[in-house]
């Protein structure tokens, strides 16, 4: 086989594409009922695939890169490795930890910073999210993948994407870009989450996903 | 600040400028460092966004990248475009530690490292730093005025000159 055979992104770009759909789907449905059984008020979270996208186009992707995010980091590792990464303005953050709380989104308005209960709040959402898209990963794969505890960092958006860069010392990766949507009593609140996998995980993932769509 | 216009000096990127009217700018540095060299004669300036403080000896696709090749590229670029080397104004910005946890070892100074590698490739050229903002555990972003020589630091809370 040419390499461009083998490029699975090539070849099969809308059948992997539907993959990588249905485990957003499905990661997100039981993230929401994982959700729903913790709260008081469900709390659904949706996710658009936008596409796979180099690392170095992010910053600008949230718009001002100076601008504060809440960036919710698991690295994940086994048989595949590489990051995690959930992100929120910090205006979101702080109408996302209302309705977490079962609170409308603009409770407490005044209070413009994170203290411990909200991070651990956003650290615990970040947990979930990530852990109900790695099972669906793993289940589809049939890859064992393991989760680490999540760190938060509060920074401007261009610092959040750079660290995350320099950990991986590489600017040719590829990352998942979800919009990922938190809604509840009728409010929508959005943030990304990516799936950046190291280089040599991405190809045994594809390799897997290639199989699989082959049978 | 309005008609000045913004060059960006992305990750592992090295930029020039001779316009008065430009600003370089580096966005929220964590480990990575920016340094800028400047000609005040000339006003020719030139800024580099460090990752890494080496790259091994492996000839990496973008030497820009690493303090050990990409600080002598900078230079060459200055003295190149006319810059003499005994007016050469260093100043620099970044190196500090954002993520605490999970990272091995070899890559948790690497805010530090990158510090430490800059300042020694100049020690190397015997250009002294004449302005710099480096450590503590912020992002900044750096940005150069090339018509006044200014560099001017700014993280979430506060602004400053160096």
């Amino acid at each position: 086989m040419s390499p461009e055979e083998r490029d699975p992104f090539a070849i099969h770009g809308d059948a992997i594409n539907r993959v990588w759909k249905k485990i957003v789907d499905l990661g997100c449905r039981n993230a929401s009922q994982a959700l729903h059984s913790m709260l008081s008020t469900p709390l659904e979270m949706t996710g658009i695939v936008i596409a796979f996208m180099p690392l170095s186009k992010i910053p600008f992707l949230a718009g001002d890169p100076e601008g504060q995010v809440a960036g919710i980091r698991l690295l994940f590792s086994g048989e595949v490795s590489g990051h995690m990464l959930l992100l929120f303005p910090q205006e979101t953050c702080l109408q996302l930890v209302n309705l977490l709380m079962g609170q409308p989104p603009e409770a407490g308005q005044g209070s413009s910073s994170l203290g411990e209960v909200e991070i651990s709040a956003l650290a615990e959402l970040g947990n979930i999210t990530s852990s109900n898209f790695i099972k669906e990963l793993a289940n589809f794969t049939n890859l064992h993948i393991s989760l680490t505890p999540p760190e938060i960092l509060l920074e401007m958006t261009a610092t959040v994407m750079q660290e995350t860069l320099t950990t991986l010392s590489a600017t040719t990766n590829k990352v998942l870009t979800i919009e990922a949507t938190f809604s509840s009593m009728g409010y929508h609140l959005e943030g990304y989450f990516f799936f950046i996998p190291d280089p040599p995980s991405l190809d045994i993932i594809m390799e897997k996903f290639w199989e699989i769509l082959a049978r | 600040m309005t008609d000045q216009h913004l060059v960006h000096v992305g990750f592992g990127e090295m930029r020039f400028s001779t316009d008065p009217e430009d600003v370089l700018v580096a966005f929220g540095l964590g480990s990575c460092v920016a340094l800028s060299l400047y000609d005040p004669l000339k006003k020719l300036a030139g800024v580099i966004h460090i990752v890494l403080p080496t790259d091994e000896g492996r000839n990496n696709p973008l030497p820009t990248k690493y303090a050990d090749k990409g600080i002598r590229l900078l230079y060459d670029g200055m003295i190149e475009q006319g810059a003499r080397k005994s007016r050469l104004i260093a100043k620099m910005a970044g190196g500090s530690s954002i993520f605490k946890h999970n990272y091995p070892v070899s890559k948790m100074e690497i805010g530090a490292r990158n510090v430490e590698a800059v300042l020694e490739a100049l020690q190397g050229l015997k250009i002294k730093v004449s302005g710099q903002d480096t450590g503590g555990k912020c992002g900044r972003t750096f940005r150069f005025f090339v018509g006044s020589g200014k560099a001017v630091v700014r993280t979430l809370s506060e602004q400053k000159e160096i």
